[in-house]
């Protein structure tokens, strides 16, 4: 077994502690960028479904102005945006390179889209819900809390899996510009000293992180949808 | 148009004392703007209704019974005019008070809009959960809800795990969970068959007869009128064309388009069909009339179309006849067909006039 892999993939046998570093640093910045990007986002996605004019917290101006920069911000490709987030980048976590410098553009980059993914879902909710929830007399709060965020649960675990996907890719984006995980050790390696066997190692077990996301997605969507 | 109280209605009420509106329109408009214009959905409606009655809105698709109904809870305001709830106001009310209000208020929907996601008991639970009560209190209120529309032991399935009928009833224990003094429902039973219809509506009347609960009935259907309602409404493109008792509107009809409603929930609404189809029982001679009648008072219909045949020389060949209680009350009516001369003819039915029966000579397609 051992030679096998050993014969398909030699420098990664020869770099191995740091092509499992890399992997756990992946996951890492997966996984910290994703929470703090789920949190936001959700803030933002009620923020665009319930500020429309005639919304639950009509605030059309803010609307619009919420909407705009968000699209600005989606139509920046990343590689560029992480580059132009450098300098804030450094002021704001001491370091632009790294694992630590890699989680804030990450944020940045994935926000704009996972607000929209969670824009999506909430308007899935047929409004006679929440003018039903209205009709009890809840506050807007507890119509967001008890309404768009808890019936919204299933279409919510669509998009944070579709996002989630997003955001392996862009992971490996922020490779180049030496963020450290799976990107970084196939640019470093695979590709600037063509060892191609790197390459092929990190695209399987990114396709193993998405499949596994994927895989996660989908059950918790089957456990909670009721149609 | 008109508010059209007769006198008779006055005296039919129970209490002699002056009763307070619970919920009071007065002069109510409404107008929806939108990008291409104004749309006047409510035109000038006054009415009252009364602690603990059931009072019917009845009216064709787009006439505005929901928008009337949705002004009581406030989601939708009026344009002009007041609602007043429980003598409040509503243009008055801030959002804290217009949402206190509103958890006295049960609405049940067409649609019955239960959460999907939520399980009956935690359907029934969402309106107790800023109630001020332990676990056990609310657990027992849902117990007890649960029996009261007969869905013991489903309390654990899910919405999309029950029939239509089903589904309704949970948005009425739902509706129901915080002791409403007011029973909102738009068209609640319209996506029913008739007889998960008529159970429905009977659990409606008996809880509104057990608890007292002022219930606000949206429907198209003067069946739905008959079965549960006291008082009615007649709107038509967002005015009011009749109001008073179902039984005094059941018995004298003004409007056109009322009496349309009540023809179809009467047998003798069926002699349109009947002349529509060219049906040959109703081949119209030329000494004859096709006549309608009409009268409140079981006793009299058949001696008074003996006496009448009798006394004028006319012969009288019975189509259809019908008896129907309203509200504990009878109405019957007839259709028939009556021949004689002209002369006779015309004094028969002076004579039926005068008897209080409502004569109607439909006139040949
Ligand atoms: N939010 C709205 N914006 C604009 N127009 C509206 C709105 N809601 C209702 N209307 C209009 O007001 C009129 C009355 O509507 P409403 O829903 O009250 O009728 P309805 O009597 O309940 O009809 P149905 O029996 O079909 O439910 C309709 O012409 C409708 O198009
Ligand atoms: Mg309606």
């Amino acid at each position: 077994m051992f030679d096998i892999v050993a014969r398909w993939f030699p420098h990664v046998v020869e770099y191995r502690g740091e092509f499992i570093s890399s992997i756990w640093e992946t996951a890492v910045m997966v996984g910290v960028s994703g929470a703090i990007s789920l949190v936001s986002s959700l803030i933002l996605g009620v923020l665009l479904v319930t500020t429309p004019k005639g919304g639950l917290l009509a605030a059309p101006l803010c609307n619009r102005v919420l909407s705009y920069a968000i699209n600005v911000l989606r139509s920046v490709p990343f590689i560029i945006l992480a580059a132009a987030l450098v300098p804030l980048t450094r002021a704001l976590t001491g370091a632009a390179l790294g694992l630590r410098g890699a989680i804030f553009p990450l944020v940045v980059g994935i926000t704009p889209f996972f607000a929209r993914q969670v824009e999506a879902a909430l308007m899935t909710i047929p409004s006679n819900l929440i003018e039903t929830a209205y009709s009890m007399g809840f506050t807007p709060w507890k119509i967001i809390r008890r309404v768009y965020l808890r019936e919204g649960i299933p279409a919510l675990a669509k998009g944070t899996t579709i996002t989630m996907v997003s955001l392996i890719g862009l992971s490996a984006i922020s490779g180049s510009l030496g963020s450290g995980g799976l990107g970084d050790f196939a640019i470093r390696y695979g590709y600037q000293r063509f060892m191609f066997d790197a390459t092929l190692a990190s695209v399987i077990v990114l396709l193993c992180m998405v499949g596994f996301v994927e895989f996660v997605g989908k059950i918790v969507v089957d456990a909670t949808t009721r149609q | 148009m008109t508010h059209l109280f007769s006198p008779s209605l006055d005296s039919e009420r129970k209490h002699d004392e002056p009763r307070e509106a619970i919920i009071r329109f007065d002069k109510v408009s409404k107008t929806f703007r939108s990008g291409d214009g104004e749309h006047a959905a409510l035109h000038d409606i006054s009415a009252d209704i009364f602690p603990g009655s059931i009072f019917g809105i009845i009216g064709l698709s787009g006439a505005g019974k929901s928008t009337l109904v949705r002004l009581i809870n406030g989601i939708e305001q009026a344009t002009l005019g007041e609602v007043i709830v429980e003598g409040q106001k509503l243009s008055q009310l801030n959002a804290r008070q217009g949402r206190k209000l509103r958890t006295t208020i049960g609405m049940i929907f067409q649609s019955c809009n239960l959460m999907p996601s939520r399980t009956v008991r935690d359907n029934i639970l969402l309106p107790l959960q800023d109630k001020d009560l332990s676990r056990e209190e609310r657990e027992q209120r849902v117990d007890s809800l649960l029996e009261l529309v007969g869905l013991s032991g489903r309390e654990r399935a899910y919405p999309n795990e029950l029939s239509g009928g089903q589904q309704q009833r949970v948005a009425i224990a739902r509706a129901l969970a915080n002791n409403p003094r007011i029973l909102l429902c738009d068209e609640a039973t319209s996506a029913l068959d008739p007889a998960t219809t008529t159970s429905i509506l009977d659990l409606i009347r008996t809880i509104n007869r057990n608890t007292g609960v002022t219930v606000v009935m949206v429907t198209h259907q003067m069946s739905v009128i008959k079965h549960v309602c006291d008082e009615v409404m007649v709107l038509d493109h967002g005015t009011v064309v009749e109001q008073g008792s179902v039984y005094s509107i059941f018995v004298n009809p003004h409007d056109a388009l009322t009496r349309t409603f009540i023809e179809t929930t009467s047998n003798l609404g069926r002699i349109n069909d009947l002349i529509h189809a060219d049906n040959p029982a109703i081949t119209i001679g030329k000494r004859q009339r096709l006549i309608r009648l009409q009268y409140s008072k079981e006793d009299v219909s058949e001696p008074l179309v003996s006496l009448m045949t009798a006394r004028f020389g006319v012969l009288v060949n019975i189509l259809l006849s019908d008896i129907e209680s309203i509200g504990g009350r009878p109405i019957g009516g007839l259709v028939a067909t009556i021949e004689g001369s002209a002369e006779n003819i015309e004094s028969a039915l002076d004579f039926l006039r005068k008897k209080d029966v409502r004569v109607e000579v439909i006139e040949h397609v």
